[in-house]
């Protein structure tokens, strides 16, 4: 078996293309062994040799291992929609067990609607059409790749992140459709938000919410509406804005509890008033410095900007409150 | 002359000729050596006319495709010779239907397209196939259409060597005539000059 030093993009194109055929797992290791480098390698699986091909007890853990590292090549350099294609081609999505040409096929009826990458192509033989698809993302991750590979540094970080993420499990074996899921819960969701669109990120809802005051207290109510700045919502919008009742819930609760805070707090205020300071401290600019009068009712129109999990957790409404899993 | 006769059952890609010693899946396309395509009969009749050529091309992609695709959008001037740094690569044979590799060796841009038995009544295509190993290049005869009597036939001649080598293309199932994914076989006629 020829041994690799892969010091072209042209080199690991190849050897892409010739792993994908076949069976991927058994030979990941000649694609991963001279990106992490024999050092790496004698450190951490000490019983490993590069140079020939050994398939023992630890090499079944070194391969494990090969394959976290070229999944996680996979969602690190590339897009949601081209790691998708990948993992479908090198045989690392779940319930995609068959040869590759079946795979394709399968792949193509599942992902054709909303890869971009498959968007509005159409030739009968898909097989032919996914090859060459594949074909061109690996040719813009080997140029990736051999860029990283020459930057021992970053390569360095690289290798060690996804060893730390092997070794707490951290790196499934295999991923399921659509593969947006593993991303909300990984390591990886910062690269993912890096990749969507401009206009994607520009896009922003607002969140009606009721405030009323009532002789006991405050009393919160959630109209849950959701209403996009240009005033159209379509289906997507709504899946991505879907947040669930807990996070209302968990929102309103803070909301609360911080306001309650607040007139605690407010030595100075007339406590024969009826009325009460609202969320003065809060970017919800509606109900900056107003007023409630008992009975009365104010709505808050809190901005949520997609992806909803960085903005929130950035403060809009309350550092405390956790996105729902 | 020997003469030996044997059916093979065809997985994946079944026939595929390729201008370089590789496999289709780990196609390093620049590695690959340019495949030369005559058209050798129409009808029945000799000729040299690409036009029928084109005519037979499945043009299974649609208008949005052409306004990215260089190759989609111009493929009848790539048949007829108008852009040479498109050559083809690599062919593969199924039950009524020839599908052809393009690749362009100034942009390393590919393109492929098939060629399909229901849109002409008959075709004779030749191939000549560089040898990887040096030598004479390798010959293959593809025919497909109807033959006498009225039989739809797909087949392929290989002259190689002292052999001659007649293979015809069958679907497993007649009802199952997908050509990219119902399971197909073979039958050979091999003739060797011993």
């Amino acid at each position: 078996m020829a041994a690799y030093k892969l010091n072209s993009a042209s080199e690991i194109d190849s050897l892409l293309k010739q792993i994908r055929n076949g069976s991927p797992v058994k030979r990941v290791r000649e694609l991963v062994g001279p990106l992490i480098g024999e050092g790496f390698v004698k450190e951490r699986f000490p019983n490993i040799s590069l140079s020939t091909q050994q398939y023992g007890t630890t090499g079944n853990q070194y391969d494990d291992f090969c394959s976290a590292y070229l999944i996680s090549i996979f969602m690190e350099f590339l897009s949601t929609d081209d790691a998708e294609i990948m993992l479908m081609a090198y045989g690392f999505l779940d319930g995609f067990v068959e040869k590759l040409r079946k795979r394709r096929k399968k792949y193509y009826e599942c992902a054709h609607s909303y890869n971009k990458r498959l968007e509005k192509k159409e030739r009968k033989d898909k097989d032919n059409l996914l090859r060459e698809v594949e074909n061109n993302i690996i040719e813009e991750l080997s140029k990736a790749l051999i860029e990283i590979k020459n930057k021992k540094e970053e390569i360095s970080e690289f290798t060690n992140k996804v060893y730390e993420d092997f070794c707490n499990d951290r790196i499934p074996k295999k991923l399921s459709l659509p593969i947006t899921d593993y991303l909300d819960n990984s390591s990886f969701v910062k690269d993912n938000l890096a990749e969507i669109d401009a206009d994607e990120i520009k896009v922003q809802h607002y969140r009606i919410i009721t405030f009323k005051v009532s002789i006991c207290g405050l009393v919160l109510h959630n109209h849950e509406t959701k209403i996009p700045i240009d005033g159209n919502v379509d289906e997507e919008d709504e899946q991505i804005f879907d947040i669930s009742k807990e996070l209302i819930t968990a929102v309103l609760a803070s909301i609360v509890c911080l306001i309650l805070i607040i007139l605690v707090n407010k030595p100075g205020q007339d406590s024969d008033s009826s009325n009460v300071l609202i969320a003065e401290e809060y970017s919800m600019e509606p109900l900056r410095n107003d007023t409630l009068e008992e009975g009365q009712e104010k709505q808050a129109r809190i901005p949520i900007i997609a992806p909803c999990k960085e903005v929130i957790s950035q403060g809009t409404v309350s550092g405390s409150v956790e996105f729902p899993k | 002359m020997r003469l030996l006769e044997y059916r093979l059952d065809l997985t994946n890609h079944g026939y595929t000729v390729i201008g370089g010693d590789m496999h289709y899946e780990a196609l390093v396309e620049r590695k690959c050596q340019p495949i030369r395509m005559t058209n050798m009969s129409y009808s029945g009749k000799p000729t040299s006319c690409v036009e029928d050529l084109v005519n037979a091309v499945d043009k299974d992609w649609n208008a949005e495709q052409e306004e990215t695709d260089f190759f989609l959008a111009n493929y009848a001037d790539v048949l007829r010779g108008k852009y040479p740094e498109w050559q083809i690569i690599s062919f593969h044979v199924a039950v009524g239907r020839i599908c052809l590799d393009f690749y362009n060796y100034r942009t390393k841009e590919t393109g492929y397209l098939c060629l399909s038995v229901k849109l002409q009544d008959r075709i004779e295509v030749r191939f000549d196939v560089p040898s990887v190993y040096g030598g004479s290049d390798t010959k293959y005869l593809v025919s497909f259409g109807y033959f006498n009597g009225g039989q739809r036939r797909t087949q392929v001649i290989e002259y190689t060597g002292h052999t001659r080598r007649e293979i015809d293309f069958f679907f497993k199932d007649p009802k199952k005539t997908n050509p990219f994914s119902d399971e197909q076989y073979v039958e050979i006629a091999e003739y060797t000059n011993l």
